[in-house]
């Protein structure tokens, strides 16, 4: 297995855009660990030279457009349900803590 | 100021497709102020191994709308992963479509400031999914699901646009478009209609447009876009635009580093706040998304969806100018919504059964941009509100134009019946009377006045025919204003001849 090298700007990045907060003592523990992992990753690059990562790309199954689901309303899940497993909650919402909260994404 | 600047404007629009059910799941799609969380299912809350199942007509209404644009429709639609972390997002990622979008190279037809035709090109239309609804509360935040999961298309045009005036009618044109063919409501308040419009300030000669892409000309470089977000109306695109680009040529003089970023529309102080800096294509880590197999578009389920398309409003202005001989004018504000031109069309068919044609077009063009215009303003009302109305307006009309009826006595009973007060048909019959008597009585009054001023009827004997405008006013102070004052004045004049 041949071992990745990351940045720590890399890991920076990453954490930026997970909105994780890291201290320094993390960011260098997480710089390794990352490493470990794309590291083990990396090891496929081995398993098969022949694969056409991008042939694959779109090697999914395909429908007729008639097969498609129709327009029909089914039935959704109760609130009470939906809301089953979520840790916090208020008036039939789901409750979010932190500040990561800029603005809609839609 | 000016001559220094080029402005780049790029416009993506956010359609909510008007559904029955989402796009990947059964919950309904329609949201409007139904509980939180109650039309959700395991696939819009994003709970490990739920499986997307597409809504075959939000993606016939996406064709239908790259068909509607001349864009390219793409022949295997396939649907992308895109991520990033909020919690408007509960599966991490939203379905989107990335280098295959479905319509490609379209365009629409607009005009500017000066009135010349634009041409606008879309790059692409593509399908996605909205995101849950997210309200912001001191130090946490509510999601509410309903909204997660409903069709929505976005429309990015080529950085093309080069005013904001032309930003805003644009946009008026792609509502316009979705409104016609029923693919959107297109309510901007509501958020089924959200538009972002991309800018930046170049300097003169310092940059290429090359396939669509901005590109610095060799030795220069590029100022940053801005990207802004937040637009509660087509006007408030004009006026976010015309700010944003005031603000980056200031911060241009004053040598002000620019940063890419989005920012928001404050529609209070009509300003636009920072917001935050842009995550890259690269950030969102886009991936073919496995759950959802390749469609497949053959040219049979192409025309199909080919006759959904109806005669859209730049073609009927087209048609109203060249077989009505309306001014354009007329044309484009008759056809700036479908209902105005539906009842445009079946009004008129019912008056030219007794006109000319292009007579009765003229006349019911006129009736629809003063009076039927006004009331629809001041009552904010629509014209389906007012289409049980058509064969009784057709029935005024003709008799306004036959002379048997006064056009401002038409108008008072048109607002009378517009109001409620009575059905129109009883107030024509009503009406029509009283005029019909008045021929009678008009002869009477008219002898009146010619006995009550001899001076004036001595002057128009002697030449000065100016003096019948004095007798036919005193005529219609008698008639209370009843009386059709060209037949007052006709009537008039066989007096005065035979009078010694």
């Amino acid at each position: 297995m041949t071992k990745v090298k990351l940045s720590k700007k890399s890991i920076k990045d990453l954490s930026s855009l997970s909105k994780i907060k890291l201290t320094e003592d993390e960011l260098n523990k997480f710089t390794t660990d990352m490493e470990t992992i794309i590291s083990s990753v990396e090891t496929l690059q081995d398993f098969d030279k022949e694969v056409d990562f991008e042939t694959k790309k779109s090697n999914l199954d395909e429908v007729s457009f008639d097969t498609l689901r129709k327009d029909d309303i089914g039935e959704s899940m109760s609130q009470k349900d939906i809301l089953f497993n979520a840790p916090h909650q208020e008036k039939g919402y789901f409750k979010v803590y932190g500040d990561i909260f800029d603005d809609d994404n839609s | 100021m000016d001559d220094k600047y080029d402005v780049i404007i790029g416009l993506e629009i956010h359609v909510q497709t008007k559904t029955n059910s989402k796009m990947f799941c059964s919950c309904a799609a329609e949201y409007f102020e139904k509980e939180p969380n109650t039309q959700a299912c395991p696939v819009c809350a994003g709970l490990p191994g739920a499986l997307p199942v597409p809504n075959k007509r939000a993606i016939e209404k996406c064709i239908l709308l790259g068909l509607a644009t001349k864009s390219t429709i793409s022949k295997n639609i396939r649907f992308d992963r895109k991520h990033y972390f909020y919690p408007d997002l509960p599966k991490g990622y939203q379905i989107s479509q990335y280098d295959n979008p479905i319509c490609s190279n379209g365009f629409v037809n607009i005009k500017n400031a000066d009135g010349e035709k634009v041409k606008v090109e879309i790059e692409r239309i593509h399908q996605e999914e909205d995101v849950a609804k997210s309200l912001h509360v001191k130090n946490y935040t509510l999601i509410d699901c309903n909204k997660s999961g409903v069709p929505l298309i976005e429309i990015v045009t080529k950085p093309v646009i080069k005013t904001a005036f032309e930003a805003k009618e644009y946009a008026s044109k792609i509502r316009q478009i979705v409104r016609y063919l029923d693919i959107s409501d297109g309510d901007m308040e509501k958020g089924q209609m959200r538009c972002e419009p991309n800018i930046s300030v170049q300097k003169k000669g310092m940059w290429e447009c090359k396939d669509g892409v901005i590109k610095a000309k060799k030795d220069c470089s590029l100022n940053p876009k801005i990207e802004v977000k937040n637009i509660g109306s087509i006007s408030a695109v004009e006026k976010a635009i015309e700010y944003e680009i005031s603000r980056l040529k200031d911060a241009i003089e004053n040598k002000e580093k620019i940063t890419q970023q989005t920012r928001g529309w404050n529609a209070q102080k009509n300003i636009t706040e920072f917001q935050r800096s842009k995550e890259s294509a690269q950030d969102y880590r886009y991936c073919p998304d496995p759950d959802i197999p390749i469609i497949k578009i053959t040219s049979n389920v192409l025309e199909k969806i080919k006759k959904e398309l109806v005669e859209l409003a730049d073609e009927k202005v087209e048609r109203y100018i060249e077989k009505y001989n309306l001014s354009e004018y007329d044309a484009q504000v008759i056809t700036s919504s479908k209902e105005g031109a539906l009842f445009f069309e079946t009004l008129l068919a019912e008056v030219k059964k007794s006109i000319d044609e292009k007579k009765a077009a003229k006349v019911v063009a006129n009736w629809i941009t003063g009076p039927i215009f006004a009331y629809l303003n001041s009552t904010n009302k629509d014209f389906r509100d007012i289409d049980y109305i058509i064969k009784d307006l057709s029935e005024l009309i003709t008799k306004v134009e036959k002379k048997e009826f006064l056009n401002s006595k038409a108008k008072e009973i048109l607002e009378k019946a517009l109001n409620e007060e009575q059905k129109l048909k009883d107030l024509i019959t009503q009406s029509n009377n009283e005029i019909i008597s008045n021929k009678d009585k008009i002869k009477e009054f008219a002898s009146k006045a010619i006995e009550d001023n001899p001076k004036a009827a001595k002057d128009y004997k002697s030449g000065k025919t100016n003096a019948i405008g004095f007798l036919t006013g005193q005529v219609m102070k008698m008639s209370k204003g009843n009386a059709d004052p060209k037949l007052v004045q006709e009537i008039l004049a066989k007096l005065l001849k035979n009078t010694k």
